[in-house]
């Protein structure tokens, strides 16, 4: 302490000495003074430092109103409820305004005005700030000045809004991205609104936007800070050391206004701030820590530290939103969005799978975001898009080869032949889109990333074309994998590798799985030859690649890639747990509901720990998890889950998954009788997946094929719609489509049997194709071919056509015999077409084998076992066939079986002819009973 | 005990006179006069508004003292009390404000601050309270400049006659202080404290 006190008092006299030094000359002295002393010349220079030049340190000590003491007193002509808050520009008061009645909010701030002139200056701007008028900013109601010592103090008088900071309701409602970034867009609506009026906010931070009970965000004090920054006069120049706003508003203070430069604040001035506040609600953190610094230092750090990476903190928002965050906290003004409104576009682009503005354009990710976009679109349009970047692919080969061997220009050349005549194919595709499919077309084009002369070229050959004829998109994709083939480098690039997945992801899209498949492979071998080629662009490629093997395969491919996973990613990470929530959504596709059951459970709990709960990974492995419960016969269970997944997802922001967890909820609904709630949440399912996708998108398709069977008996001609929508768009080959149309069209051809005009030709023509594409997609050897096909044959019975049903029920259960007893219902269907067709003996005959299919299951055989009894009645052999009508009619009846009216029917009709008035009259008592 | 003016002048002096058990007195008596001026002024003062502590010091100088002039020991004594006392009156109404919102995290910009100019922050009362109160082991007498200039509001001849020493020394005196002062409350703020 002694040595303390010396210090000091050392200090203090070296310092005294120095300070009565111009300021170029004290370094030099301070040496001398301090001899090598460390710890004094630490000392020294620290009391140095610590300038008091700035402001009013310690000159004025004031004393404060708790603002507490107000409520209940009257100000402005408003009763004090309540208080708010009370921040470095004020204090705001919750107060009931006497007239008009209603709840408002007080704002009064603390510095005075001293003059005529700036109050009148305030009122002016206060005027222009009240004309705004958008549901996203709290209307100024009127401002006004309290008359006190020191000067009037300015208030404002603003609509009152209930509801939580937007930093505060997003923790609490433990938002997901997709939940944050559509909450960030509807709050740059707000702002930009101002924006078009020539306002800026410059003040925004999560405490000045509230986010009322329906979600909506709205943005008090708008230009607030701007009356109060522009003094017109000197006399105002203290305001901002008396304004205490500074350090509350640091964090989302862009760098011109650290500056001070007034001349340079704009709309960008808040688009810097609403990236820190997008910035903070993604990560919980921001994306630059200055804090204890001086204003002039903490400018410079502004100017020259660049911002935290958004992906440092979350691995799984590379990309478009680490784009999008980057561009709006850009250092230069003029580098950011213009206005609150690009950003907004930029984020709902990125919402809807569109390419963002801020990308840099490369053709791989333009093309890229393309085909994620239109995953389903017509055919014709595939063509196109794969035609022009064929042409692109082309066109960069060859100019490469230009410089490269003459042989080579040679194959160039045959490259450029072989483009030309793709784009003569695609112009005769395009001349089949209708007029809009065309403009939109043209207009991806344009935007597309092929080279200008190119696409002009391609654009002045497709307009003129006239063709009738249907192209089919193997004129297009064989003579691509031919000329590929021919211009394929000797040695490969990492862009050559590039290249070919960019291809082999438009193959997928046009389902050719096989060639896109052939494509990945070539991809990932040369991979291995390409020095520098990572590990993770290689995982990558083997995703798509997995995308088109058929399940089995994909899985065994994912299983072995879990181990180079865990090496690259480690277990703790968004990509670790992606790939195995594919792994689980694998096996369930395969039916490998025990296996996938735990490793569901243990993923799930590592990513709600890793990722949290409101991660849509999270959301979506509960969704597998309840699906699961399901697929295992635990329906409560099941529903349990997806209910509370369904109450925390929020239509509009979630609607993705909310989509598929409502598609299992009602088909789960429909298994427990409940039709109501299956009904409702089909309905709710439909709603979701049509805001989100378009008409021919494949979840939109499912959607409408679940509505359609809730909606098959309350509604058959609502339904028979629905069915007919489906499979009228047009086949792109994929099997995913197909199992979609087939089962339409099955439930079609069902509606269509029971009308009394039914079309019997479409009927056949229908449930054939609907049994066939169900078949194709699922394989010979999976039990959904054979209940497509015993569908197929009860509505071709149904609707009459006896031969025809018998007939297919046979070929099928030929077709399919390696299933074995699981045809026990084909079987079933097909003797019930043959019992009417009078082809008692081919009856008595599937009767049997289902009966002995369904012993062999042990499935209740009651029903084969009454048509038995009835076809052996027919047959003659009464003996034989009463007691198994008889015999089963109960448990028919108990089963609640549509068998057991036929049956009751059967019998009454029997014992008339056979002239037992008796037990014909008893059993006629119990079918009107 | 009779009415506060008669306390105050009975305390004063004694506390002239060099009894050290009435500076004790004057100190209450003028700490008791202060609060009841500020409760009175800010009574009436808008939301977000402020009083100057100093404007407090003088009004209760013209109330307590009157126009008979005390000397200038008296004065010194009364400044000196009246520093010490706005100092204090300023502390507890803090403390009184915080001890009255519920769940202590809530941001130091929400508080009922007893703000202190800084060149574009806001000072804690509470802060430099605790950091004049470390200065005051370092150099007791600095300190005492800094509670009459700061606190009472005092000239800087003002602080020199109520101390008894050179104009010159006060000026040094306040001139080290405020970069003392600086540096602590600057280290206090957390960025680069040990």
């Amino acid at each position: 302490m002694t040595r303390e006190k010396g210090l000091e008092a050392r200090a203090r006299i070296a310092l005294e000495e120095l300070l009565a030094l111009p300021v170029d000359r004290r370094d030099g002295r301070l040496e001398e003074l301090v001899a090598g002393d460390a710890a004094l010349e630490d000392r020294v220079r620290r009391l140095l430092a610590a300038t008091t030049d700035t402001g009013d340190f310690l000159e004025t000590p004031r004393i404060a109103r708790r603002p507490a003491d107000w409520i209940g007193e009257q100000v402005a002509g408003c009763t004090v409820l309540e208080v708010l808050g009370e921040g470095g520009m004020g204090t705001v008061f919750k107060v009931q305004q006497a007239s008009p009645d209603r709840l408002a909010a007080l704002k009064i701030l603390r510095t005075p005005f001293a003059s005529a002139q700036e109050l009148a200056r305030f009122d002016r701007e206060a005027g222009a700030m009240g004309r705004l008028r958008h549901p996203g900013i709290a209307r100024v109601y009127g401002t006004g000045v309290l008359e006190g010592d020191g000067g009037g103090r300015p208030y404002s008088l603003m609509e009152f809004i209930e509801g939580d900071p937007l930093d505060v309701h997003a923790a609490r409602r433990r938002l997901a991205v997709p939940e944050i970034l559509e909450l960030v867009a509807r709050l740059c609506d707000a702002v930009d609104h101002a924006h078009e009026s020539g306002i800026v906010h410059r003040d925004l931070k999560p405490a000045n936007v509230i986010v009322d009970p329906t979600g909506r965000p709205v943005v008090l004090d708008f230009g607030i800070a701007r009356l109060l920054d522009e003094p017109e006069d000197e006399g105002r120049a203290a305001l901002r050391t008396e304004d205490g706003s500074m350090i509350g508003t640091r964090v989302y203070m862009a760098p011109e206004q650290a500056r001070g430069r007034r001349d340079a604040i704009g709309p960008h001035t808040d688009v810097y701030a609403l990236g820190v506040i997008l910035f903070e609600l993604l990560t919980s953190r921001r994306p630059l820590d200055l804090v204890g610094l001086g204003a002039a230092e903490f400018a410079d750090e502004l100017e020259s530290r660049p911002p935290r990476r958004l992906s440092e903190d979350r691995r799984d928002l590379r990309g478009d939103v680490e784009t999008i965050v980057t561009k709006a906290l850009a250092k230069e003004p003029h580098r950011r969005y213009e206005r609150a409104g690009a950003l907004a576009a930029d984020l709902r682009r990125h919402l809807a799978n569109e390419p963002i503005q801020a990308r840099r354009q490369t053709a791989t990710y333009r093309l890229g975001r393309f085909v994620r976009r239109h995953r389903v679109i017509s055919t014709a349009f595939a063509v196109v898009t794969l035609t022009a970047a064929a042409a692109v692919y082309f066109a960069v080969r060859a100019s490469r080869a230009e410089v490269s061997a003459a042989s080579s220009a040679e194959r160039a050349e045959h490259g450029m032949r072989t483009i030309f005549k793709l784009v003569v194919r695609a112009g005769t595709a395009l001349s089949e889109l209708n007029e809009k499919e065309y403009d939109r077309v043209t207009v991806e084009l344009q935007r597309s990333a092929i080279p200008s002369q190119l696409h002009d070229q391609v654009l002045s050959i497709l307009r003129p074309v006239e063709a009738t004829s249907r192209i089919a998109d193997d004129l297009i994709a064989q003579p691509i994998a031919e000329a590929l083939g021919e211009v394929m480098p000797e040695a490969f690039s990492e862009q050559d590798i590039e290249l070919l997945y960019l291809l082999g992801s438009l193959f997928t899209l046009l389902g050719k799985e096989a060639t896109a498949s052939g494509l990945f492979e070539q991809a990932i071998l040369q991979a291995d030859g390409v020095p520098g080629y990572s590990e993770e662009s290689r995982l990558l490629l083997e995703y798509e690649y997995a995308k088109c093997l058929d399940d089995r395969r994909a899985l065994d491919l994912l299983k072995e890639m879990r181990p180079r996973v865990e090496r690259v990613h480690g277990t703790d990470s968004w990509a670790y747990i992606a790939h195995q929530s594919q792994v689980v959504q694998l096996l369930e596709s395969t039916n490998a509901y025990e296996e996938a059951f735990p490793l569901c459970e243990e993923t799930l709990a590592e990513s709600e720990r890793v990722l949290g709960a409101r991660h849509v990974l999270s959301a979506s492995l509960r969704n597998l998890l309840g699906e699961l419960h399901w697929r295992l016969g635990r329906h409560t269970e099941a529903v349990g889950i997806l209910e509370d997944l369904r109450l925390h997802l929020v239509p509009g922001a979630d609607d993705d998954q909310l989509g598929l967890v409502l598609s299992n909820l009602s088909q789960i609904y429909a298994e427990l009788d409940e039709q109501d709630a299956a009904l409702a949440a089909a309905l709710e399912d439909l709603y979701a997946t049509q805001r989100i996708r378009g008409s021919a998108h494949p979840e939109l398709l499912i959607a409408k094929v679940n509505l359609g069977q809730q909606l098959a008996a309350p509604h058959p001609e609502a339904a028979r719609r629905l069915f007919e929508e489906v499979f009228a768009v047009e086949s792109n080959g994929s099997s995913r489509l197909a199992t979609i149309q087939g089962e339409a069209m099955l439930g079609w051809v069902n509606l269509e049997a029971e009308r009394d005009d039914a079309d019997a030709a479409e009927v056949e023509r229908l449930a054939g194709r609907g049994a066939e594409l169900l078949a194709q997609a699922y394989g010979d050897g999976n039990p959904i071919a054979a209940e497509g096909a015993a569908r197929a044959v009860v509505a071709m019975t149904n609707a009459g056509l006896l031969g025809a049903a018998a007939a297919f029920g046979l070929s099928w259960q030929a077709r399919l015999a390696g299933l074995g007893a699981q045809l026990h219902s084909l079987a079933l269907v097909t003797g019930r077409a043959q019992l009417a067709d009078g082809l008692l003996d081919e009856a008595r005959d599937s009767f049997e084998r289902a009966r002995d299919m369904r012993a062999e299951l042990r499935i209740p055989t009651t029903s084969p076992e009454s048509f038995l009894g009835e076809t052996l009645v027919r047959l003659g052999d009464l003996e034989a066939g009463l007691p198994l009508v008889e015999g089963t009619l109960d448990a028919l009846q108990a089963q609640g079986n549509r068998r057991y009216p036929e049956a009751l029917q059967f019998l009454i009709e029997h014992h008339e002819s056979r002239g037992d008035a008796e037990r014909a009259r008893v059993l006629r008592a119990r079918r009107d009973s | 005990m009779g009415t506060i003016e008669d306390r105050f002048r009975g305390a004063l002096e004694r506390t002239t006179r060099g009894d050290a058990q009435s500076a004790a007195e004057l100190l209450r008596v003028v700490y008791d006069e202060l609060r009841g001026l500020a409760a009175a002024r800010l009574a009436v003062t808008p939301p977000g508004q402020t009083v100057q502590a100093t404007e407090l010091v003088h009004e209760a100088y013209i109330r307590l003292v009157g126009s008979a002039d005390p000397g200038w020991a008296g004065r010194g004594h009364f400044f000196g009390a009246a520093a010490r006392a706005i100092r204090n009156v300023m502390v507890d109404r803090y403390r009184a404000a915080r001890a009255a919102k519920r769940g202590g995290d809530r941001r130091r910009e929400e508080m009922d601050s007893h703000i202190v100019g800084d060149g574009g922050t806001d000072l804690d009362i509470l802060d430099v309270d605790e950091a004049l109160g470390a200065f005051a082991e370092v150099d007791p007498r600095a300190a005492r400049v800094v509670e009459l200039r700061f606190f009472a509001g005092l000239t800087g001849e003002e602080t020199a006659e109520a101390l008894g020493c050179s104009p010159e020394t006060v000026k040094r005196d306040w001139a080290y202080a405020k970069r003392w002062l600086r540096d602590r409350l600057a280290r206090d703020d957390g960025a680069d404290s040990p």
